[in-house]
């Protein structure tokens, strides 16, 4: 594997490892494992590790005078990742309602899909999505899982508003909007769950990279039910 | 005790040297578009470097203080009053209760900052008070106040001479990027030799390039990026990553700047002329 691997400085103080393989769970699992055992060994140095689907990118605190010790470090921490047990990770569920109001594509897509609205939502409903990493926006969860007889390009024209919460697809992926933002995402729907809430006090962002989600259809009575009561992530 | 802004100019905010712990959230990281001028006018007021100061941008900022205290204005050069005197910029001003400050105009860079005592106290979040849309209020508001602790020493601290040739170079140094290495050899050496300049796209996220170059590149797997990224799109446009930016993105990242590159970058005006200084550092 290691002939896959580049480690390359990214600046003064930061530096990018990337792999040159298939986006998979594996490569996510070993990408989070690395992350801990970096962050173990050197504690006191980094800032921060920030991972995407096939990188990592690891801050320190102040400038980088031994890359090469450094690069040997990772590149052996990475010859002895061990990934743990696959663990039974508890998937969440995250409602969403797919209704009129809200799946404002889901007409268009219908057509050009060839597949009926209801059949779209089982197919989105059906997998367990894994969360890559978070990213674009604050709490945006980039989810792999998307079934392929959903994929579909953004649209051409890209909104200047989607309202937060709206569930969207791009290209082979789905994701959901933690806040209002301008996007070119198809959107077939919108879910009550607020992902990101800078006032919570312990955790602001409801996903992180790792872990498992399922969509669950709701009706629009649920859906403003849910949004009442709650502001936080207790639904 | 606060200050009262009578007027918020453009893109006011409070910035500090901003946070990374939201990274992993896809909260970037914020903080002063120029940390180098925001760390002086901490310096000079014997401020610690993490004093929240206001950042802002070109022209038309109006304080009134309610409170005793010292303050800096650091600027590449700024016409300030106080009161209705002509004030120094890059100096310790005192101020009393009842006092004005007005910024008139950047006369030279585009960013700059009012630094007072022990710092503006506005809200802190994941260790920053820097302003950020999605997290805190977004910018200055006329009417807002703005809380700082009330100091009623009698010196405020030793000016020091703003280093202004730091500003004064045209070239900017930069790093290859991680996918420089994918450039053909000619656009290498375009990037390594041509002059650049900034177009009138300029924000707290991003500063656009004028000029286009052939492109090249398909978009990459999203990845990390980071303030002084250098995008290149489809369109053959150069997007520089600013300290608003988000913590990953699609485009190729062609070219690094240093961090003196980007608060040098951050100081320049629409059509200023440019060259990259290619520095290696490691691998």
């Amino acid at each position: 594997m290691k002939d896959k691997i580049r480690v390359f400085q990214f600046n003064e103080t930061s530096i990018l490892i990337e792999f040159d393989s298939e986006i998979n769970e594996n490569l996510l699992q070993i990408i989070l494992t690395l992350k801990e055992n970096i962050v173990r060994k050197n504690a006191q140095h980094i800032l921060q590790v920030i991972t995407s689907y096939n990188s990592l990118l690891v801050i320190y605190k102040s400038t980088i005078n031994n890359f090469y010790t450094l690069k040997n470090q990772f590149l052996e921490l990475i010859s002895k990742v061990k990934l743990n047990q696959k663990l039974d990770l508890e998937v969440r569920k995250i409602p969403v309602c797919y209704e009129e109001d809200f799946g404002w594509d889901l007409q268009s897509l219908s057509e050009e899909l060839e597949l009926s609205k209801s059949e779209i939502i089982r197919r989105h409903t059906k997998p367990v999505y894994t969360v890559y990493f978070i990213g674009f926006l604050p709490g945006f969860p980039y989810l792999g899982g998307l079934d392929q007889r959903l994929y579909h390009r953004r649209k051409s024209q890209p909104r200047t508003q989607i309202p937060a919460g709206s569930v969207g697809i791009a290209d082979k992926q789905t994701g959901i909007y933690p806040s209002d933002s301008p996007g070119g995402w198809q959107i077939i729907g919108r879910s009550p769950v607020t992902l990101f809430d800078p006032d919570h006090k312990t955790q602001m962002c409801y996903l992180k990279a790792g872990d498992k989600i399922q969509f669950e259809a709701i009706s629009k009575e649920k859906f403003e039910y849910i949004q009442s009561r709650s502001k936080n992530f207790n639904f | 005790m606060s200050l009262l802004i009578k007027h918020p100019g453009l893109f006011s905010t409070v910035q500090d040297q901003g946070r990374s712990e939201g990274m992993p959230q896809g909260i970037p990281v914020s903080g002063a578009m120029d940390l180098h001028l925001y760390r002086y006018a901490n310096q000079v007021l014997n401020n610690t470097e993490d004093c929240a100061c206001i950042e802002f941008y070109q022209q038309g900022l109006k304080l009134e203080f309610e409170a005793p205290t010292f303050i800096c204005v650091a600027a590449l050069d700024a016409v300030i009053t106080l009161n209705a005197a002509q004030a120094v910029v890059n100096s310790v001003l005192q101020v009393s209760s009842g006092d004005v400050l007005t910024i008139k105009e950047l006369t030279r860079g585009s960013w700059g900052y009012v630094a007072v005592k022990e710092g503006f106290l506005s809200q802190s979040l994941l260790g920053s008070r820097s302003f950020f849309k999605a997290l805190t209020r977004h910018q200055i508001q006329k009417n807002d106040q703005l809380d700082f602790s009330v100091f009623e020493g009698t010196t405020g601290g030793d000016v020091l001479a703003l280093d202004t040739d730091y500003y004064a170079k045209t070239i900017l140094e930069v790093y290859k990027g991680p996918e420089f290495h994918k450039l053909s050899e000619t656009l290498q050496y375009q990037l390594k030799t041509a002059k650049f300049s900034l177009s009138t796209s300029q924000n707290r996220m991003a500063y656009q390039l004028q000029e286009r170059l052939e492109n090249e590149l398909d978009e990459i797997v999203t990845g990390p990026v980071l303030p002084g990224t250098i995008q290149y799109t489809p369109e053959g446009k150069m997007i520089v990553l600013m300290r608003d930016a988000q913590v990953t993105g699609g485009y190729p990242r062609i070219l690094q700047l240093s961090e003196r590159g980007i608060n040098q970058l951050s100081q320049m005006r629409t059509k200023t002329k440019f060259t990259f200084g290619l520095t290696e550092i490691g691998s």
